[in-house]
């Protein structure tokens, strides 16, 4: 504290001398301060990396708990169904496509098309009607994990894993999805590229627990309102004939339905008390 | 079909739209034949909650009869009449298998912007904004209903729609109130708000044992039901906290619910602020209720909140609720939980429903309902839209 209000009374005084040596006081007093408030330095933070994200890096004798920094960048979710659950989920080429479709989870739309030879293109569609195709090889099934190769562009060489890890004696699985950039990202860079890639995986791993769960992803696109015609939204007036959903693998039918009988109506009157 | 049409704040129409259909196989649709408009549905009709869109169709109370299934539904069949609770739940999530039906995280389509804000995401819920799911409501002549092997209680026959319709939300809302202020013998339950969700958490913290009931309000129609239920009235523009406090001995009340939620009409200089900053857009939630049980409840006490909150809230004191270690409960309702207890006390003739209901309307009606209800004319306490009438 005390180090702070010198550091504030210098800067001020820097500040009301101006000059050179003003504004290096000014400098060295706004130091002193932000070294006074966070217990680290900026220098020490340029220094030691290791102290730069922590929030209260003058914790003794403990390192601050931190997101690993190797460049993956990761999200996890925790389903109620076993790993067998998700070894046949991955399975089905048409759940892996709807996995990867990350429409609505990004600023722009992305779909997941299944080309040639079993690999996966996304479609990005970008502001001022550019798309952008980012193409994913095959997918190499491995145990409990399945890894995608971007085949081409500017993030050519990264890669996007799904693995996931039952936990022991509780009937669920820990998914995680990590996503590893290669290249330089081109023109924008990967920075941008890293803050999408978040939201995405987010989107991914939604989805991914939504179909091994149920069996479906949840949607409102297509259903009725008071929109007018533009959007999908929009319909005829009279009752149009029932859709099937696209997403039905056999999968999903016999072992969701066979999960977790929860009832209608699921509790007794035990719940409720009196 | 006709439905209700969120147009903007204050603006909702009786449009026709195309009918609702089957969009997945676990769907099923219904002829709605009751819809009731909540309390919580005038923060949408005044455009306090954020992300609706012009062209929702609004309302979260329905029942109805289902007249089409999906190929994957199975527990419930062409025919049937149900009700629809307000959550739209999967019944699969661990969430959803622990209880907690209004923290479905399968059934939120628009989970993203969800978890944007608070982190992470909660159910979808019916006509209730896009951040929400953004389902269409049931304020209409037909209803979409997802998971519907879940979403759908079966009712039977010799139970008329206005003693079970609020199945859907207020009944079971009412409870959820009553039991997370821990109602119970020798208990001093004080519910703030005596619009029909706090109506029934006088009910349910009476049938749990509660000792004594107080009901705060300003509205004489709401104050005369609650006395007539078993309460004591105050008038919420006296000193509640002081009123509280004679009345208990000088203990306080031992639970305090806040019925009211984001749009509480306060005075002095808090409730001014309050409204400039709502009418400016800046603050979401205007917590007066709130504030005054936090004021209000005992040392040790338990706070429990039923109204509904969208954001942040201004003034809000914190210290008192440390500093008397109070415990802070609330939430959407897990609506799912109640269903059949309650429906079984209402076959028993525990609980009475249809008592709240002040109106009865066809849907055409419903902009003039949603005015005279947000402007607290004409007696209203609760008003069931008929889309057939």
């Amino acid at each position: 504290m005390v180090l702070s209000a010198a550091g504030f009374a210098l800067a001020l005084a820097g500040l009301a001398r101006g000059g050179p040596i003003g504004i290096a006081g000014a400098v060295a007093g706004t130091g002193l301060a932000y070294r006074g408030l966070t217990g680290a330095g900026v220098l020490q933070r340029l220094i030691d990396p290791a102290r730069a994200r922590g929030p209260f890096p003058a914790v003794p004798d403990g390192a601050p708990i931190r997101v690993p920094s190797d460049g993956m960048i990761r999200r996890s979710t925790t389903v109620a169904r076993t790993a067998d659950a998700m070894d046949a989920l991955i399975r089905d080429p048409g759940a892996v496509a709807a996995i990867l479709d990350t429409s609505g989870t990004l600023p722009w739309t992305a779909d997941a098309e299944t080309a040639d030879g079993g690999s996966l293109r996304w479609r990005l569609a970008l502001p001022l009607g550019r798309t952008a195709d980012v193409p994913l090889d095959a997918g190499a099934l491995g145990s409990s994990s399945i890894a995608w190769r971007i085949a081409d562009g500017p993030a050519k060489g990264g890669t996007l894993r799904l693995s996931w890890r039952e936990r022991p004696g509780s009937g669920e699985t820990e998914v995680e999805a990590a996503l590893a950039l290669e290249g330089d990202g081109g023109p924008v860079g990967l920075g941008p590229v890293r803050t999408l890639a978040r939201a995405a995986l987010a989107g991914i791993l939604r989805r991914v627990a939504a179909l091994v769960e149920t069996g479906t992803i949840p949607r409102v696109e297509g259903q009725t309102s008071g929109r007018k015609p533009s959007g999908e939204d929009s319909g005829a007036g009279e009752r149009p004939a029932s859709t099937t959903p696209s997403i039905m693998p056999a999968w999903a039918g016999s072992s969701a339905r066979s999960a977790s009988p929860v009832a209608t109506t699921p509790t007794s009157g035990e719940e409720v008390r009196a | 079909m006709k439905a209700l049409v969120w147009h903007g704040p204050r603006d909702v129409r009786v449009d026709d739209v195309p009918e609702p259909r089957i969009l997945d196989a676990g769907d099923a649709i219904i002829r709605v034949t009751s819809t009731a408009i909540c309390g919580s549905d005038l923060h949408l009709y005044n455009g306090y909650i954020p992300t609706m869109q012009a062209g929702d169709i609004l309302g979260h109370e329905t029942m109805g009869e289902v007249i089409e299934v999906g190929d994957r539904v199975e527990r419930v069949r062409v025919g049937d009449r149900v009700v629809i609770p307000f959550p739209v739940a999967c019944g699969r999530c661990p969430n959803c298998r622990a209880g907690e039906w209004t923290l479905c995280r399968n059934s939120n389509p628009n989970a993203a912007a969800a978890e944007a804000l608070y982190g992470y995401p909660a159910a979808g819920l019916f006509g209730y904004s896009h951040l929400y799911g953004g389902y269409a409501g049931g304020q209409a002549e037909y209803l979409r209903v997802p998971f519907a092997d879940i979403g759908c209680l079966v009712v039977p026959p010799d139970l008329s729609d206005d003693k079970v319709l609020f199945l859907s939300d207020i009944l079971p809302t009412g409870w959820y109130g009553a039991e997370l202020a821990e109602s119970g013998p020798g208990r001093t339950i004080a519910v703030f708000g005596a619009g029909p969700v706090g109506l029934f958490t006088i009910q349910s913290a009476l049938l749990m044992g509660a000792e004594r009931v107080i009901a705060i309000d300003r509205i004489p129609e709401r104050l005369e039901m609650a006395r007539e239920m078993g309460a004591i009235p105050i008038d919420d523009r006296d000193d509640v906290v002081e009123a509280l406090r004679l009345l208990t001995g000088g203990r306080g009340p031992d639970g305090c619910v806040d019925a009211v939620g984001m749009e509480g009409h306060g005075g002095g200089i808090a409730g001014f602020l309050d409204r400039v900053l709502h009418v400016a857009r800046i603050g979401t939630d205007r917590p007066t209720a709130l504030r005054t049980a936090i004021q209000a409840c005992r040392p040790g006490g338990t706070v429990a909140i039923t109204g509904v909150y969208g954001g942040a809230l201004n003034a809000f004191p914190l210290g008192a609720a440390f500093g008397k270690g109070l415990t802070l409960r609330g939430g959407q309702t897990p609506v799912h939980r109640y269903l059949r207890p309650l429906l079984s006390r209402i076959q028993e003739g525990e609980l009475h429903p249809e008592r709240v209901i002040s109106h009865r309307l066809p849907l055409s009606s419903a902009p003039e309902a949603y005015r005279a209800f947000s402007d607290k004319r004409e007696g209203l306490i609760k008003i069931v839209l008929d889309p057939a009438a």
